[in-house]
């Protein structure tokens, strides 16, 4: 196959493409968010560490909590909300490993969350249910488990909590106490005055939540076609271990269930993002790369489509969002081998933003990669993709474009993943 | 080998010589068979709609003493619609349909046994069966592929009848009402990625393995799509989610006779908690201008009387208000039917008083409308 020279209007479209760049605007706001560093960059700053770290589990549980239990972000373009995006997000982080009934109790508490579930404005008389039902059938029990009536009296139980505000920033949360419902409730069969974190107890006291949990993480981390026996297992485990997530991942990974080759699962655009970046060894840094991408992709952190987060499998193989993810690593490849436009975008990156404090700037265009162990890494690429897909003996012999577009490389399996987490 | 070298061949290779080869095929849009029958326009406000702020009804206690601050509010801008049944004035454009007979006004729809849940009433209402009393070959299947399905085994000769995706998306939610066991609704938000992607136009030429052919199939069809639409003017912009957009879309389709027959649009943001009078009043704002528009635009174009607007949400909300200036999830809920021709919607034109029920102590709107029922007089339509 011989070289096709890149034609003027090729480069010209290969910088259409990236004109988001050229906005004079959105170079201002990039500039702001850079200023805020780690606040403003809370999800450049994750996604580094999931695609840089040798064991990424932590990053890879956040996700899987933040689109169990979704939370939509304030808005970019207040500072202080950027911090409470930040709060929210470490909210995530921080409890990924550990106890769920930490988490719920963060999540309830979390400014962010009140607000998006109408927690902060549900008082004794004629209390709010949003997040009553939210908690019963999408983050504990799961549908046909509750009646209407323990949606009602959780909701009281809810009542009065409120978050400080300080121009226009959320605080801290408080309850007061004399728009709190201190009646008695009768909630899936017990009685008593009860406040918020009596009734997480009580929820998490049902088998049927460590189930609902456990059969989520199996989806999410294991793939389609797991056993009916293994998913048993580790809802037991996880319920025995008192909804320690670490001990479920620990005892999944370790399970021979594990080792199966057929599981498998349509990853969801972050992930695709995450694994074609670990795959390549390619970097696409910056918050409005990542949000370029991501967006089109139709996943964006703390935007959830609906309370119940995004959806899930073949769901995501529809549409643009199927075109996108299909044909936008290819295209961004192509353009990246095109001398011309590499140079001069590089050198539009690097005069727009050399004064600043950006530390991560080294895009995929950027001239400035060490191409010695860039290219060593790569002339093993196409032999580790095609083993990487699924039925490598049918991939033999594809190239790098065929082999990003194909559909076996829209899913992930679980034998393959486990080589991520060392421990 | 460096990396240059190794990008040359392989992205050269297949994107440079599909490029060379391909481009002037690439540039003609596909031809379609157009399509001159009726239509049926689906708007799904999504989060549960309160349909007694939007028609308000005048004459119960009940409702004026459980809702008093929104009850107050909306008879107060309000238009006679028939009897004690009002019709909201943040929605007037649209009331000019009721006077010309294009309207019809459904206030109570819905099924006995209610759930309140978002997730399992969008399933009863796309599926058309609520559960636990359905057949199993039906579960994942909606009413309109079940539909359209059945209509293609009795009749297989009209040239659309052998399209398998005559129904259309305007908006990236995943959707059940139009899967059969092999058609489904394709998805069209935005057709500003098509001149990125020219260059993989001819796909066909990598299709390869056995397994994924629906894949593949499914992608050369969503850039079929986004070729016949990208010079649309409606279809300029970016997505923005809002009603108006997606109808002057939809109008742009349907006088350019683009072969489908089921456009659904959906506007988010019904499931008002709390502070619903400032929520409605944007989204009514929008409905109105999107509406009245996209009537004037089929009309002129001749195209108003072969089309049929549908407009469902989830539930209808609690006839309570709740402290948040809001209301909870409730039972029965409001559908409209928009159109040149409602001739066979006759049965529906008087508006009944509302009935009520209880569940555990709280009242709520009982259904009088089996929305079976009348999904399956909309399916007469067609």
């Amino acid at each position: 196959m011989s070289y096709v020279y890149p034609t003027y209007n090729e480069i010209n479209r290969g910088l259409e493409l990236h004109s988001f760049f050229t906005d004079e605007h959105e170079i201002q706001e990039e500039k702001r968010l850079i200023n805020q560093d780690k606040v403003g960059s809370y999800f450049n700053n994750w996604m580094a560490e999931f695609r840089e770290s040798e064991n990424p589990i932590r990053e890879w549980a956040t996700l899987f909590w933040h689109q169990h239990i979704p939370c939509t972000g304030r808005g970019q373009r207040n500072a202080l909300n950027l911090e409470q995006n930040y709060l929210t997000w470490e909210m995530y982080r921080r409890n990924a490993l550990g106890s769920f009934k930490q988490l719920l109790t963060d999540f309830y508490q979390n400014p962010s969350s009140m607000y998006f579930l109408d927690i902060h404005r549900s008082y004794k008389e004629n209390p709010n249910e949003n997040f009553a039902r939210e908690i019963l059938e999408l983050y504990t029990l799961g549908p046909g488990q509750y009646t209407e009536k323990d949606v009602r009296e959780i909701a009281r139980c809810f009542t009065g909590l409120h978050f400080e505000k300080k121009d226009a920033y959320f605080q801290k949360a408080y309850r007061v106490e004399s728009q709190f419902d201190s009646g008695v409730k009768e909630i899936l069969g017990k009685r008593g005055n009860f406040y918020p974190e009596d009734v997480i107890d009580i929820l998490l006291e049902k088998p049927e939540c460590a189930r609902f949990i456990a059969q989520k993480a199996v989806y999410f981390f294991m793939g389609e076609g797991t056993s009916d026996g293994f998913q048993k297992e580790c809802w037991r485990m996880y319920y025995k271990s008192n909804y320690d997530f670490s001990a479920l991942l620990t005892f999944m990974f370790e399970h021979l269930e594990s080792n199966n080759p057929k599981l498998r699962r349509v990853k969801s655009p972050v992930e695709h993002l995450i694994f074609l970046q670990r795959d390549l060894e390619l970097k696409t840094i910056g918050q409005k790369s990542n949000g370029f991408i991501l967006r089109r992709w139709g996943q964006y952190p703390l935007s959830p489509w609906t309370v119940n987060g995004w959806p899930t499998g073949e769901n995501w193989l529809v549409g643009e969002y199927l075109l996108h993810r299909t044909y936008l690593p290819p295209l961004l490849l192509g353009i990246a081998n095109r001398k011309e436009a590499r140079n001069s975008l590089a050198y539009k990156l690097k005069s727009r933003f050399l004064n600043s404090n950006f530390r991560e700037i080294r895009y995929l265009l950027d001239a400035e990669w060490n191409e010695d162990k860039f290219s060593e890494k790569l002339s093993n690429l196409d032999k580790s993709l095609n083993q990487y897909l699924l039925g490598s003996s049918k991939a033999d012999g594809r190239n790098l474009v065929e082999c990003l577009t194909s559909p076996e490389y829209q899913y992930f399996n679980p034998v393959e993943k486990k080589r991520l987490f060392k421990n | 080998m460096k990396r240059k070298d190794f990008l040359k061949i392989s992205t050269a290779g297949a994107v440079g010589l599909t490029l060379g080869n391909n481009l002037a095929s690439c540039r003609i849009a596909p031809a379609f068979n157009p399509w001159k029958g009726r239509r049926l326009v689906l708007i799904q406000l999504r989060g549960g709609h309160d349909g007694l702020f939007a028609v308000p009804f005048r004459g119960s206690d009940i409702i004026n003493k459980q809702r008093k601050k929104l009850q107050d509010i909306a008879i107060k801008n309000s238009l006679q619609l028939q009897g004690n049944w009002y019709w909201n004035k943040m929605l007037t454009r649209v009331f000019g349909l009721w006077e010309d007979e294009e309207l019809i006004v459904l206030p109570s729809v819905g099924y006995k046994n209610p759930n309140r849940s978002h997730f399992k009433a969008q399933e009863f209402w796309d599926t058309g069966d609520v559960f636990d009393c359905g057949l199993k070959d039906i579960r994942g299947t909606g009413w309109l592929g079940r539909y359209w399905e059945l209509k293609k085994q009795i009749t297989g000769t009209d040239p659309l009848l052998n399209a398998d995706n005559p129904f259309l998306n305007l908006h990236g939610s995943p959707t059940i009402y139009d899967k059969g066991k092999s058609v489904k609704a394709f998805p069209l938000t935005d057709a500003n990625g098509l001149k990125w992607y020219e260059d993989f136009y001819r796909i066909e030429e990598i299709q390869k393995n056995g397994e994924f052919n629906n894949y593949y199939l499914d992608l050369k069809k969503q850039l079929d799509l986004m070729n016949w639409v990208k010079d649309f003017d409606s279809f300029r912009g970016y997505t923005d989610g809002s009603l108006s957009q997606q109808l002057n879309r939809a109008a742009e389709i349907i006088q350019n006779d683009l072969p489908f027959v089921s456009i659904h649009t959906e506007l988010d943001g019904f499931d008002t908690h709390g502070g619903e009078l400032e929520r409605l009043s944007d989204l009514y704002s929008d409905m109105d201008v999107a509406l009245s528009d996209f009537r004037l635009k089929l009309k002129s174009s001749g195209h108003w009387k072969e089309t049929l607007v549908f407009v469902y949400s989830d539930f209808g909300r609690t006839i309570t208000e709740n402290e948040s200036g809001g209301t909870d999830h409730g039972h029965a809920g409001l559908s409209l039917l928009l159109g040149g021709d409602l001739s066979k919607f006759q049965q529906y034109r008087t508006i009944e008083e509302p009935k009520f029920e209880y569940e555990n102590g709280e009242i709520f709107l009982q259904y009088q409308t089996d929305y079976r029922d009348l999904i399956k007089s909309v399916l007469s339509f067609l």
